[in-house]
């Protein structure tokens, strides 16, 4: 029994989200084209209820998914992922990785996701002139600007801090290993392995000798 | 099933000549069609479009597909359905009152909806299309106000094509006493007060309440599809029953 009917208004807020976004965007609608009537089920585990997204001529479409649909093939790509890891969907390059690494599942046609991932990184919204319109174009410049100044800067505290993090780990807990030592401990082992491996073969040669020993004949 | 038989029939609670019955029901959408839309979403506290939407999510709807959306009126479903069929596709927006029609198509010329979307006044109970054309026909509260039910349901089952699907959203009976009664209280006593505000007519949602409760419920509405020939019939309960979506396929 559906009372609240909360999927149906979750679709909705997101659809409407979408809308609005993409008509930000002029040139949205004729990228586009390429997914056109094409269905991709989208599964956020936060969520908790599957959406569809339809791409129409000049508008988007999100329904809930009916159990049927994801049976009888009408869905052309499904994804499974979850909120945390839909910022990283941006990047075509990195839907293979997030597969593997299990972040992602994907089921149908991948083309498609990546067709969709394009087409969301290449959404360019120009923030300044939306806003200038409410604000002026002198303060707008500001905001936009100074936005994206802190946008760069904590791109760089996060490589920063990842990069203090790992040193840590390797010189002061010393809980990781240096690359190079990786390395090093790497040639270690070939050379345990290859001195075994003649010390082996001298074994072998010695035990031959004891099993058939030459015989020296006695000249009598 | 009486109602063959029977000259008479119902209009809300009133009974009236099977005849008279289509002309009422035609001044109360001349009537109403004006502020249909402010209506629903008062009334409805703009629940009825998540209603649509559920029958939306329940259609199957793709691309391509010829789709009759019947007692369509201003328009709601036609939309969306528009957009999902595509360029390819079809959709036919069929309604028995002119005015309802007309605010429908100004509405979706204003937002732009063209070129996959017909107009057409008709009457349920004796649909103009041929047999087999139809994927998908929806029939989004309009089915109440149809006198011959069994008659509209049979047209609707000519015209639809093998594998096509009827959904009928519908208001119906709510499950629980609780709610029931706080549903009458709100329908009798507060929907047509607002009827009388908004839309100077407190006699059409007088009649909306009523109509509402001579509608046949879930499990009968279920049974005359069967009867009719539909198969694999099942109803949805919405918001507690208020509302119910059929659903039933042409095989």
């Amino acid at each position: 029994m559906s009372f609240f009917l909360f999927p149906q208004l979750i679709t909705a807020t997101i659809e409407s989200a979408i809308n609005k976004l993409s008509k930000l965007d002029e040139s949205f609608f004729t990228r586009c084209q390429v997914v056109l009537g094409k269905r991709l089920l989208v599964d956020i585990q936060e969520l908790k209820t599957p959406i569809v997204l339809i791409c129409g001529e000049d508008k988007i479409t999100v329904l809930t998914a009916e159990a049927d649909q994801l049976a009888d093939g009408s869905i052309d790509c499904s994804i499974k992922t979850s909120l945390s890891v839909m910022k990283e969907l941006t990047d075509p390059n990195q839907i293979t990785r997030l597969i593997k690494d299990g972040h992602l599942a994907l089921d149908g046609d991948i083309g498609l996701a990546q067709q969709v991932s394009v087409i969301i990184n290449e959404t360019d919204i120009d923030w300044e002139e939306h806003l200038a319109y409410f604000i002026g174009d002198g303060l707008a410049h500001q905001i936009v600007t100074r936005f994206r100044q802190f946008s760069d800067l904590l791109e760089e505290k996060n490589t920063d801090l990842t990069r203090i993090l790992t040193e840590f780990a390797q010189d002061e807990w010393q809980v990781s290993p240096h690359p190079d030592e990786l390395q090093q401990f790497s040639r270690d082992v070939s050379d345990t392995r290859a001195k075994v491996d003649r010390l082996a073969t001298k074994l072998g040669q010695v035990s031959k000798q004891l099993k058939y020993p030459k015989v020296k004949r006695s000249q009598e | 099933m009486n109602e063959q038989l029977d000259k008479n029939t119902h209009f809300g609670f009133k009974t009236v000549d099977k005849g008279e019955k289509s002309r009422l029901v035609a001044d109360v959408f001349h009537s109403v069609a004006d502020k249909y839309d402010v209506m629903n979403d008062l009334m409805s506290f703009g629940i009825h479009r998540l209603w649509k939407r559920f029958a939306l999510g329940c259609s199957g709807v793709r691309s391509g597909q010829k789709v009759l959306d019947l007692a369509g009126g201003t328009g709601d479903l036609s939309a969306k359905l528009a957009s999902l069929v595509g360029k390819k596709g079809q959709v036919v927006l069929a309604d028995i009152n002119e005015s309802m029609l007309k605010v429908g198509r100004d509405k979706l010329r204003d937002k732009g909806v063209v070129g996959n979307i017909e107009y057409v006044q008709a009457n349920a109970e004796q649909l103009p299309f041929e047999d087999n054309c139809f994927d998908l026909i929806t029939c989004g509260f309009g089915l109440r106000n149809v006198t011959d039910k069994n008659q509209a349901l049979a047209s609707i089952f000519r015209t639809l094509k093998p594998g096509g699907r009827l959904l009928v959203l519908e208001f119906s009976a709510p499950r629980h006493q609780i709610l029931s009664k706080l549903y009458d209280f709100y329908s009798f006593n507060v929907l047509p007060k607002i009827g009388q505000l908004v839309a100077n007519d407190s006699d059409s949602y007088q009649y909306l309440s009523e109509s509402i409760r001579m509608h046949p419920d879930q499990e009968t509405l279920k049974q005359m599809m069967e009867d009719v020939g539909y198969e694999q019939v099942e109803y949805f309960n919405l918001t507690g029953g208020i509302v119910a979506l059929h659903r039933g396929y042409k095989f």
